[in-house]
């Protein structure tokens, strides 16, 4: 065979296989969560339904969202962090849908985070929380609310809020219970190492938190639970002050063409089927606390979700700009 | 002579984007226009080309880059063209944004100098001497090379921590660790990892000294050093300036280091501050179309530097007379040089390879290196095909083979259609692919989710999502160093051969494809196989154009390591080195015993 004719035959062959990647026909699913995979496989499993999934950091997701603004290309968005999902809701790129979760068994919880537009649905739950490396603290006393950690000072990890959702759910349940003024106060005098604070994801304030500079950290419940289930020196401390509810949150582009779908897919995420789904899933997202009645969180957790705040999602997303810069010139080298 | 011209292109394809800009492209652009021998259909003029080529990269990157100045342009609820200079004026207003640019420009200047003479040092020692094991300190370079450097960066958070590995092992205390994050530390790190572009662009100079320049200086009985710098060093002297500027552009668009050993070091660069810019929500393109301006001007800086700085004289030394480079001998100094290049390779390349080997086999980070934390099951998870990472492992190189297909394809007619063209015209293509690699590619993939998704005609396309758009994006990323490669090579070609082609009647595609092409065939090759490396660890486009029947390698590990699956993470990325050193090698062994069959028949 002459090169050229090969070169071709290659070339056709991978136009080829290459063209036919794209299935019109798929449910595409954004999403930031590690328990998607398990939850989308479960799906397509008892419906048939093939879900394609772009799985990305929340930061990196909501990139790509904003990017397509006004054309989204997700059928259904799937991100922690309800404050992001009330301005897209109010930009109008999900479409709200009315009565999708009537059925839906949710726990108290579950129904009090239920937006009146009802764009996005609670599909999960955790917080923040003070997570406290054991072997480095020694015998000092440990935190027990967020103000303690003023005595820990410079060796407090806490991940960007520019750039992870629940991290700015944090910052604005902060500010909604100290009140703003108040609040920047006391994490100027908390967060005083610049190279601990404003870490870009949560993975890396873990490293820090485990071999690096950090002994306490704030984080997401949800990964301190899967470090202590990799029995790593670390325990969890539910701040005195209270804590406020990181919903992981799902909603249809309002330019879906597979609605029917996107909504069934809504659906089975909210059953204990596809809660069971989700805890079978490798990563730190799979401790969630769960939302709907029967179903019980796995490994080490807690149920006290009883406690926890609610967040004012349109005063955090009309304050989102502000908050976040303020954070980033304070605290992010 | 054509024997010679061949041997001077294999010695300037050197695989760095960079390295091969400025040996061919500026140098070739302000030098002699090897292939013009007027005529028609001999002109350098290629509208269709450079029209591909600007829907390829120049629109989606103007795209993006505008919003410096219409930052409203792409608003999902009041899209407007009102101009504004707010964000070029954020820049300095805001002092961390200050910050990051000073940093950078600092860093970049001390980071060139201290990499370039790390290359320096490498490429005389292992060119002009007869230091031992010398093809492992050849190899050393490319190694280093292939890795990228967000695993690189990762490598050295894990060895240095306070926890790391190297305080497990005693070989240093926890304080000792930690003062290594500082400015220092990120300069090793940076010479470290950087010093291979210097080391390709000096080699290039050095394998076209002929050997009788050295023999002239024996018989003088100049000592080596006094020979090193009373001669060789003047006759690279363009080379160490190249090096010094394409470091810096190296450096000032390095991103994966940015975004973990410099952040680390509570360190802001320009690079992380556009990923930063890009990745929060709302997105403030604005800000990275500023910063990525910025960027582009400090570039195109250092290439006009080299345009007209002195770096881009002919520095051809290859004749047909010339004898063959007879190396010096070390003598007692043998050891004390192989112990320095053992030092250099471990740290370099030995180091953050194990330490990327070691938490690919280990569960808990905290545990670090007990025998109990010891597990294979990281490496069972990528190679379980129905698992998402063996997936995405096939995945990545049946894109990468593609990307370098198509990408090597179009670059061999454009760059042979440019090197015809006027001076003028191959400075400003070689500018304009200097300044599109430094740019950090989430600028260009930003452009991309704005052309096809939201700018009415390429929105219609369809392409958006799809594995077409993902292998269309890895080659825009990859073009430009394409092209630099094929005009490094084809600079190197004498006007003889264009003119005697001319006059037997034949046209310029005729000309390319019977006897240029042939000629430039181990650049080609050269440039296919950087082209596959560099695509299998492409991570923006990976990670912006993914599509949506699943993710590419690179995309892949950075998301299993922001969700604290290291080990998983470290072991694909392990596994990803292997295959491209498998298939390198494979298509090495190929390539030799296809010279050798030809040899024979000859």
């Amino acid at each position: 065979m002459k090169p050229i004719r090969f070169v071709s035959s290659i070339f056709v062959a991978l136009s080829a296989a290459l063209g036919s990647a794209h299935a019109a026909d798929h449910l595409v699913v954004y999403s930031a969560l590690d328990t998607v995979d398990a939850a989308a496989s479960a799906f397509t499993e008892k419906t048939g339904i093939q879900v394609d999934l772009v799985r990305l950091s929340t930061g990196e997701l909501l990139g790509k969202v904003a990017a397509e603004g006004d054309n989204p290309k997700f059928d259904v968005l799937w991100v922690e962090g309800s404050a992001v999902m009330s301005r897209l809701a109010d930009q109008h790129i999900l479409k709200p849908e009315p009565g999708l979760a009537d059925g839906v068994q949710y726990t108290d919880l579950g129904h009090r985070l239920v937006p009146k537009s009802q764009a996005y649905f609670p599909v999960t739950v955790s917080t923040t929380a003070i997570a406290v490396n054991n072997a480095k603290i020694g015998s000092a006393r440990p935190p027990k609310s967020w103000h303690d950690l003023v005595g820990f000072a410079g060796s407090v990890a806490a991940k960007d809020p520019n750039l992870s959702g629940p991290a700015f759910q944090w910052l604005a349940g902060y500010f909604a219970s100290k009140g703003v003024d108040a609040g920047k106060q006391e994490l100027l005098n908390i967060l005083t190492n610049n190279k601990l604070s404003g870490i870009p994801s949560g993975g890396a304030v873990n490293k820090s938190l485990i071999t690096g500079d950090a002994s306490v950290a704030i984080q997401q419940d949800t990964s301190i639970y899967a470090l202590i289930d990799q029995k790593e020196p670390v325990s969890i401390v539910y701040p005195s002050e209270g804590v406020v509810a990181i919903p992981s949150s799902a909603g249809i582009a309002r330019t879906t063409q597979h609605e029917d779908n996107a909504k069934k897919f809504i659906q089975f995420l909210l059953t204990k089927d596809g809660e069971a789904a989700m805890e079978r899933a490798d990563g730190g997202d799979g401790f969630f606390a769960p939302l709907i009645q029967g179903v019980k969180g796995k490994g080490a957790r807690v149920d006290n979700t009883s406690s926890w705040q609610i967040l004012d999602d349109a005063k955090a997303s009309a304050n989102e700009t502000e908050w976040k810069q303020w954070f980033r010139d304070q605290f992010v080298p | 002579m054509v024997q010679g011209s061949v041997r001077t292109v294999i010695g300037s394809a050197a695989p760095t984007r960079n390295a091969a800009a400025v040996e061919g492209g500026i140098g070739a652009g302000m030098t002699s226009r090897s292939l013009i021998v007027g005529g028609k259909g001999w002109g350098g003029g290629s509208p269709l080309s450079w029209f591909v080529a600007f829907v390829l990269i120049g629109l989606p990157m103007l795209l993006v880059v505008v919003q410096a100045v219409v930052p409203k342009l792409f608003d999902p609820t009041a899209p407007s063209i009102a101009l504004s200079f707010e964000p070029l004026s954020r820049m300095v207003t805001s002092p961390r944004l200050l910050h990051g640019i000073v940093n950078t420009v600092v860093l970049g200047i001390v980071g060139a100098i201290v990499s370039t003479l790390l290359g320096l040092a490498l490429a005389l020692v292992v060119h002009l001497t007869d230091v031992r094991m010398s093809r492992v300190w050849k190899a050393l370079p490319w190694v280093v090379f292939a890795t990228p450097s967000y695993l690189k960066g990762l490598a050295w958070v894990l060895l240095m921590s306070q926890g790391g590995y190297l305080v497990y092992l005693g070989m240093l205390t926890p304080t000792q660790a930690s003062s290594f994050f500082g400015p220092t530390g990120l300069l090793l790190v940076m010479a470290l990892s950087l010093f291979p572009v210097p080391y390709f662009i000096v080699r290039a100079r050095l394998e076209g000294i002929g050997g009788e320049f050295l023999d002239a200086a024996r018989m003088a009985s100049a000592s080596p050093a006094r020979t090193i710098i009373l001669i060789v060093l003047p006759m690279i002297m363009p080379a160490i300036g190249l090096s010094l500027l394409t470091t810096f552009a190296e450096v000032v668009g390095d991103f994966g280091l940015a975004n973990t050993l410099a952040r680390s070091m509570s360190l802001g660069l320009l690079t992380y501050n556009i990923y930063a810019a890009t990745s929060s929500f709302p997105v403030d393109f604005a800000a990275a179309g500023a910063q990525a301006l910025l960027l582009g001007v400090l570039v195109s800086g250092s290439v006009v530097a080299a345009a007209f700085g002195g770096t881009q004289r002919d520095a051809r030394f290859l004749s047909g007379r010339n004898r063959s480079l007879r190396p010096y001998r070390l003598r007692y100094w043998q050891p004390l040089v192989f112990a320095v290049l053992a030092l250099l390779a471990i740290s370099a390349a030995v180091l953050p390879l194990l330490a990327v080997t070691l938490r690919a086999l280990t569960t808990s980070l905290g545990a670090g290196l007990s025998p109990s934390n010891f597990s294979l099951s990281a490496i069972r998870t990528v190679f379980d095909i129905s698992n998402v990472a063996g997936q995405a492992l096939v995945s990545s190189f049946a894109y990468a083979f593609a990307t370098a297909l198509v990408t090597v394809a179009f670059a061999i007619v454009f760059a042979y259609r440019v090197s015809l063209a006027s001076k003028r015209t191959r400075v400003l293509a070689a500018g304009l692919a200097m300044v599109t690699v430094a740019v950090p590619g989430i600028i260009l993939a930003f452009g991309y989710i704005l052309l096809y998704d939201r700018v009415p005609g390429f929105e219609n396309l369809g392409l958006y999502g799809t594995r077409t758009l993902l292998v269309l994006g890895y080659c825009a990323a990859a073009l430009p160093y394409c092209l630099i490669f094929m005009w490094s090579a084809l600079d190197r070609l004498g006007s003889s051969l264009g003119e005697a082609s001319r006059l037997a009647g034949a046209t310029p595609l005729r000309h390319l494809r019977l006897i240029v092409a042939p000629l430039i065939g181990r650049a080609i090759a050269a440039a296919f196989g950087v082209t596959m490396i560099r695509t299998v660890f492409e991570l923006p486009m990976s990670q912006f154009l993914m599509p949506q029947t699943g993710p590419a390698i690179p995309a892949l590990i950075v998301d299993d390591f922001t969700q604290d699956k290291d080990a998983v993470a470290c072991a694909l990325a392990l596994v990803a080195l292997l295959a491209v050193a498998i298939a390198w090698g494979l298509a090495t062994l190929v390539g030799r015993s296809n010279l050798r069959s030809k040899g024979a028949k000859s």
